[in-house]
C-alpha cells in the first residue's frame, strides 16, 4: 500500500515535469516537419513502409530517451535537494529508489506509446494526402553481415547474419508487437537509468556514458576480441527492442543480448539499492 | 515515553581526504515531550548534523538516538508520521508550485489533498500556492518547508533554523505559528542562532560547543547561572575607580559599566567579603546584588568561556 502510494506520487512527479514533455513534443514535431515538409515536394508517403522505418528509428531512440528519464528523475533530486525532503516523508530508502524505478519505467513506456500514435497519425495524414497505404513490394530479403546496420553474432566467433523478411506477416499486428518491445527495451533502460543515476548523480554522465560506449566502447571490445558487440548495457538494450522480430524489413538479430540487458540492469539495481541505502544524502559538515 | 528524543554518545566525523572533521563528539541529549525545545550554538558547532542524524538523513554515526521511542535511522519509518522534519533550506522542485509540492508529498504519505490547503493557509501561503517555486523568496521556502512539516500533523517537529530569511514579520509568524502548535501539545524541537528568537519561543535549551552539549536546561536556568555581582560605591566616579582598583587587587574581575555600576566576577554568595573588602577601604557600598543576566550574555559564556579555543573548529 504505502509502496504504490510513493509509486503513484513518483509518476505524478514524473508526468509533471518538463524533460518528458519536452522530448515527447520534440520528436513528434521532427515527425510532422519530416511529414509537411515530404508533402510540400510532392514525394509519395508510402504508409507501411514510412511507418516502419519511423518506428525503428524512434525505437531506438526511445530506449535512450528511457535511460535519460530515469537518471534525470533522480538526479535532479540530488542537483535540488528536494531528495532530503522527499526522504524525511518517507526514510525508506529501498522504497523510495524502488518507487522511482517503478515509476520512470512506467512513464518511458508511456512516452513510446505517445510518440508511436503520434508517429503514426502524423503519418496516416500524411499518406492520405500525398502518398498510398499499400506496402512496397521490393523489400531486401538477405545481405551480409558487413553490410548489415545492425549485426549480432550467433557463435561468439561468428559473423553470419540473416535478415529475414515475412511478406506475408500481418503489418498492425507486427507493428504493435515491435511497439510493446520498445516500450519494454524503454522501460529496462528507464531502471538501469535511476540505478546509474542514484550512483553517479549526474543525468548527463549516464547519457554521455551510455552514448560513448554504445559508439565505441562495446563495439570496439567486441570486434577486438571477436565477441558479441552486443554485450554491454549501451547496445544490449537497444538491441532488445530491435532484436528478433518479424517486422517486415528488419533484420533477425540473434544474441544473448536480452540475458546481457537484464543482468547490466539487475547489477546497477542491486549495487544502486545497496549504496543508497547507506549514503549520506547531506554532503557537507555542519 | 517520557521523552520526544534521547541522543546518547552521538558522534559524526566526515572525511574529507586525508582530513578529518568531528562535527558531532559525544553528544548527550534529553528533549521532553510537550513543549518548545530550543537547540543553540554557533555556526559549525554540529547543530544540523545532529538533526540529519535525527531524521535519518546521515546513516552513518556512532552513538544511538531514539525518536518517539525508537532508534533512528533504523526504525524511523514506525514513526515517520508522527514527524514532521526541516533540515537546513528545505529544498522542492522550482519549476512546481508550491501547492503541487506539498501535493506530491501528501500523495507519498496518503495524506488527504484538503492538508495541503491547510498547510499553505496556517504558513499565510495560500494565495502564492499556484506560483513556482523558484519564484519564491527565501523566506517564502523557508514557509513552505514549514507547511511540508506540518503536513502530517504531527507530533513532534524538528525544525533547523526556521526563521533563517525571514523578515521580522514573517519571524513572528512563525513564533506564533510554534507557540500554538507546542501550547496545542505537541514537542517542537528548534535549532536557532538567534538568541532572541529563543528567548521569547523557548522552554528549555540546549547549548552546543564543537559538537558537544555544554548547557541543558529551562532558559531561566540559562540565564540564573550568572557567577557575577553589580555593585554602586557612595560618591562620585573618583570613588567608584577607588573601588574598581581594590576588587581588582582583590582578585576579581571588575568592569566598570557605563552607568557607573561595578560588574565583579564574585558568586552572589560571597558577595558579603566584598563589601567587608571595600569597607575596611573607606567605600561604602549603596547598592549590591545579583547581576541579570541576558540570555545572549549567558549564551556567550558558555560558548566562548574558553577564550584560548576562540576561533578554533570543532
Amino acid at each position: 500500500m504505502r509502496m504504490w502510494s510513493v509509486t503513484t506520487s513518483e509518476l505524478m512527479r514524473f508526468a509533471a515535469r518538463r524533460l518528458p514533455r519536452g522530448l515527447t513534443i520534440g520528436v513528434v514535431v521532427v515527425a510532422i516537419a519530416a511529414v509537411v515538409t515530404a508533402v510540400a515536394q510532392g514525394t509519395e508517403i508510402r504508409y507501411p513502409d514510412a511507418l516502419e522505418g519511423s518506428f525503428l528509428g524512434a525505437g531506438q531512440l526511445l530506449v535512450y530517451v528511457g535511460a535519460a528519464l530515469g537518471a534525470s528523475a533522480i538526479a535532479a533530486e540530488w542537483n535540488t535537494g528536494s531528495l532530503a525532503t522527499l526522504l524525511l516523508f518517507d526514510p525508506s530508502r529501498v522504497r523510495v529508489l524502488v518507487a522511482k524505478m517503478l515509476a520512470a519505467a512506467i512513464g518511458s513506456a508511456a512516452v513510446v506509446v505517445v510518440v508511436f500514435v503520434a508517429i503514426a497519425g502524423v503519418l496516416a495524414v500524411g499518406a492520405a494526402v500525398s502518398g498510398t497505404f499499400e506496402r512496397d513490394s521490393g523489400v531486401v530479403v538477405t545481405v551480409p553481415s558487413d553490410e548489415a546496420d545492425l549485426q549480432i553474432a550467433d557463435e561468439p566467433q561468428g559473423t553470419a547474419e540473416l535478415l529475414e523478411v515475412d511478406e506475408e506477416a500481418p503489418f498492425a499486428r507486427n507493428a504493435v508487437i515491435y511497439t510493446g518491445r520498445v516500450m519494454g527495451a524503454a522501460a529496462l533502460a528507464a531502471v538501469f537509468g535511476v540505478a546509474v543515476g542514484a550512483l553517479v548523480r549526474r543525468t548527463a554522465a549516464v547519457i554521455g556514458g551510455l552514448l560513448i560506449l554504445a559508439m565505441f566502447g562495446e563495439l570496439a571490445i567486441g570486434e577486438l576480441l571477436r565477441f558479441d558487440t552486443f554485450w554491454g548495457p549501451a547496445r544490449s538494450l537497444v538491441a532488445v527492442a530491435v532484436g528478433p522480430i518479424e517486422f517486415a524489413g528488419f533484420q533477425n538479430l540473434q544474441g544473448p543480448y536480452l540475458a546481457y540487458a537484464f543482468a547490466w540492469t539487475a547489477g546497477a539495481v542491486v549495487l544502486a539499492l545497496v549504496w543508497f541505502s547507506r549514503t549520506e544524502v547531506a554532503t557537507g559538515p555542519r | 515515553m517520557s521523552a520526544a528524543i534521547e541522543i546518547e554518545g552521538l558522534r559524526k566525523v566526515y572525511r574529507r581526504g586525508r582530513r578529518q572533521i568531528t562535527a558531532v563528539d559525544g553528544l548527550d541529549l534529553e528533549v521532553p515531550v510537550g513543549g518548545v525545545f530550543g537547540f543553540l550554538g554557533p555556526n559549525a558547532s554540529g547543530k544540523t548534523s545532529t538533526i540529519r542524524a535525527m531524521t535519518g538523513i546521515l546513516r552513518s554515526f556512532d552513538g544511538s538516538i531514539r525518536v518517539l521511542g525508537v532508534a533512528a535511522p533504523r526504525h524511523l519509518d514506525g514513526v515517520i508520521d508522527r514527524l514532521g522534519a526541516l533540515v537546513e533550506t528545505p529544498s522542492f522542485f522550482p519549476a512546481f508550485s508550491g501547492a503541487r509540492n506539498l501535493a506530491l508529498l501528501a500523495r507519498a504519505r496518503g495524506i488527504p489533498r484538503a492538508r495541503v490547503e491547510e498547510a499553505l493557509d496556517a504558513v499565510g501561503l495560500a494565495d502564492r500556492a499556484g506560483d513556482p517555486v523558484k519564484g519564491y523568496s527565501l523566506g517564502m521556502r523557508q514557509r513552505l518547508g514549514l507547511a511540508a512539516t506540518i503536513l502530517k500533523d504531527p507530533e513532534l517537529l524538528i525544525l533547523d533554523e526556521p526563521a533563517n530569511g525571514l523578515d521580522p514579520d514573517g519571524m513572528r509568524e512563525m513564533r506564533l505559528t510554534l507557540r500554538r502548535l507546542a501550547d496545542s501539545g505537541r514537542t517542537v524541537f528548534v535549532s536557532s542562532h538567534l538568541l532572541a528568537e529563543v528567548s521569547q519561543l523557548c522552554d528549555r535549551v540546549a547549548v552546543l560547543r564543537k559538537g558537544r552539549c555544554v548547557f541543558q536546561g529551562s532558559v531561566e536556568e540559562l540565564v540564573g547561572q550568572s557567577q557575577a555581582v553589580q555593585v554602586r560605591v557612595h560618591g562620585d566616579g573618583d570613588a567608584t575607580q577607588r573601588a574598581a582598583a581594590g576588587v581588582r587587587a582583590l582578585g576579581h574581575e571588575v568592569t566598570v559599566r557605563d552607568d557607573g555600576a561595578l560588574r565583579v566576577a564574585i558568586p552572589p554568595g560571597e558577595a558579603w567579603t566584598l563589601v567587608r573588602q571595600l569597607a575596611a577601604h573607606d567605600l561604602w557600598v549603596d547598592e549590591i546584588g545579583p547581576l541579570e543576566r541576558t540570555l545572549e550574555e549567558g549564551y556567550v559564556e558558555l560558548v566562548h568561556g574558553d577564550e584560548s579555543e576562540r576561533g578554533a573548529t570543532w
